[in-house]
């Protein structure tokens, strides 16, 4: 975009004649760029704010109806007035607990199994089958079941979310544990390492980047469970307030729980990737 | 140099197949304690089978035969095998038990001159750092016994004519029998108490090196070694392979 199309006539010296027209190679001695030059992360806000200024223009201009879709503006207003008068809070309160308890034991129930099935053979044999069975089914065919057991409460949304929530979480765990340098387990050997010194001074650390890897997928997958659950049953959350929205026709409403939806997972994934970062440093990656 | 003490290492009818192929046939080795033995042989020859046998690495491979090796033994592989996740300092006192693991971990950081980097993590190391901190790691555990694989394999020549005058200091320190795998001659002859040549998974040749150290390359005795070995690898004799008596350049 900002390519400068003739920059020998700033390098070159008095004795060079004017660049002539750059056809082939741009400049001589410049090589022409195979890659583009690395984008700095305000960069990726391009893509959004073009999205927001067309939408924006076509909801003044009234090609867009705010009963199919609110103004951004109007979104924005109405978000600040539910934010102050203090509507907003209780449901955010109440979404946030919700997704991050389930978070919080489909992490714990991810690791747990990934460690057995990733550390001994009976393990696997027990647990890896029943995990990749669960994985083909959809999260959400699950529902029916989840509420004959458990009601239309909070317990089962917590668990259904938990359910998903854990098996990103176990497939890049194991994959990793099984995925272990051969050679680090002979040095290991070499060392004489014992077993539980070896889980904790190769295996564990050789799989927390698959961890976090599956932590990333899980934190944004809380988030997105949440939506469908907290239309059952639920009497705050910003499921129940975009639900409720619907039925009002309220698009700005709506609007407003989209981009909660969307900040809370930017957040988290954003809180997870500094985490990593500090806990994995010792990687010399072209992306850090 | 084998006095009348029992070896450090000593094997009886040693032999490893890999899929029916027979790799090591009926090996007898002998290692006196504090000795350097160098086994050069060509690639497929058998040399990694034989220390990965000393070294108790090779529970799934088929064969026979005794292995008595000292339990305080060290590997020394051919990539330094650093774990990256531990800094410098935790991957030479990995498995080391009891006080003073961690001073005597630095020490063994300061013997290969590396004092000051203990917090350093490996990926920020050359190569050649991380070699050093892998024989560091072999040594900090004061073994009878050290099995090195090609351990300078992957070093530029100025780098490994270095780490040899370091691994020779440190054995002189330690006194450890030392098995050196190596392809590379002239690292077996500048390094070695005796050299041995494995064949087709045969013991060809036990050639004693009675030289002093440290070697000058191009002495007639180390030539006339040197060409003994290379028949005895099966380069045959009459090929120039840097004659006796140029003081050619060195080809480590």
């Amino acid at each position: 975009m900002t390519r400068n199309l003739a920059p020998a006539t700033r390098d070159s010296g008095p004795e060079r004649p004017p660049a002539p027209p750059p056809r082939e190679n741009p400049a001589p001695g410049r090589p022409r760029r195979l890659v583009p030059r690395p984008l700095k992360p305000i960069g990726l806000l391009f893509g959004p704010v073009v999205v927001v200024g067309v939408w924006e223009l076509a909801a003044t201009a009234g090609w867009l109806s705010p009963r199919q879709l609110a103004a951004p503006s109007v979104a924005v207003r109405t978000g600040a007035e539910m934010l102050f008068d203090g509507e907003l809070l209780p449901h955010l309160g109440a979404s946030a607990q919700r997704a991050y308890l389930a978070l919080a034991i489909g992490i714990v129930a991810g690791l747990v199994l990934a460690l057995l099935s990733g550390l001994s053979r009976i393990g696997e044999a027990s647990i890896d089958g029943l995990v990749q069975i669960k994985r083909a089914i959809p999260t959400l065919a699950l529902i029916p079941l989840a509420i004959l057991w458990l009601g239309i409460g909070e317990e089962m949304k917590v668990a259904v979310i938990a359910a998903s929530v854990f098996v990103p979480i176990y497939l890049n765990t194991h994959a990793a544990l099984r995925g272990i340098d051969l050679r680090h387990v002979e040095l290991a050997r070499s060392v004489g390492l014992g077993r539980a010194e070896f889980v904790r001074r190769v295996a564990l650390p050789g799989a927390l980047p698959g961890f976090f890897t599956g932590l990333r997928l899980s934190v944004t997958m809380c988030w997105t469970a949440l939506v469908v659950l907290e239309q059952i049953n639920a009497t705050e959350g910003i499921g129940y307030l975009m639900t409720k929205a619907r039925d009002y026709g309220q698009t700005d409403v709506i609007v407003v729980g989209l981009v909660i939806y969307a900040i809370l997972g930017l957040a988290s994934d954003f809180a997870v990737r500094l985490i990593e970062r500090k806990a994995l440093s010792w990687r010399k990656t072209i992306g850090s | 140099m084998t006095g009348t003490t029992a070896p450090a290492v000593r094997t009886e009818g040693l032999t490893r197949r890999y899929g029916g192929r027979v790799v090591l046939d009926d090996v007898g080795l002998r290692i006196a304690p504090g000795e350097f033995v160098a086994l050069i042989g060509r690639s497929g020859s058998g040399k990694s089978t034989l220390l990965r046998a000393l070294a108790r690495l090779d529970d799934y491979v088929d064969g026979s035969g005794t292995v008595s090796v000292p339990d305080n033994r060290s590997v020394l592989f051919q990539d330094s095998r650093l774990l990256p996740w531990d800094r410098v300092l935790d991957n030479v006192t990995l498995g080391l038990r009891g006080p003073g693991a961690e001073a005597r971990g630095k020490a063994a950081l300061a013997d290969v001159g590396l004092a000051g980097r203990e917090r350093a993590w490996p990926n920020a190391l050359s190569g050649g750092e991380q070699q050093r901190v892998a024989l560091a790691r072999s040594l900090v555990r004061e073994p009878d016994l050290l099995l090195a694989d090609e351990p300078f394999g992957a070093l530029d020549a100025l780098t490994r004519l270095r780490m040899h005058a370091l691994l020779l200091e440190l054995v002189a320190a330690h006194r450890p029998a030392v098995l050196l795998v190596t392809h590379d001659v002239d690292e077996a002859l500048a390094l070695a108490d005796r050299v041995l040549v494995l064949e087709a998974g045969k013991v060809v040749l036990d050639h004693a090196v009675d030289l002093p150290r440290p070697r000058q390359h191009a002495t007639p005795e180390l030539a006339v070694a040197r060409e003994e070995l290379l028949r005895g690898l099966g380069v045959g004799a009459g090929l120039d392979i840097g004659g006796a008596r140029e003081p050619g350049p060195v080809t480590a």
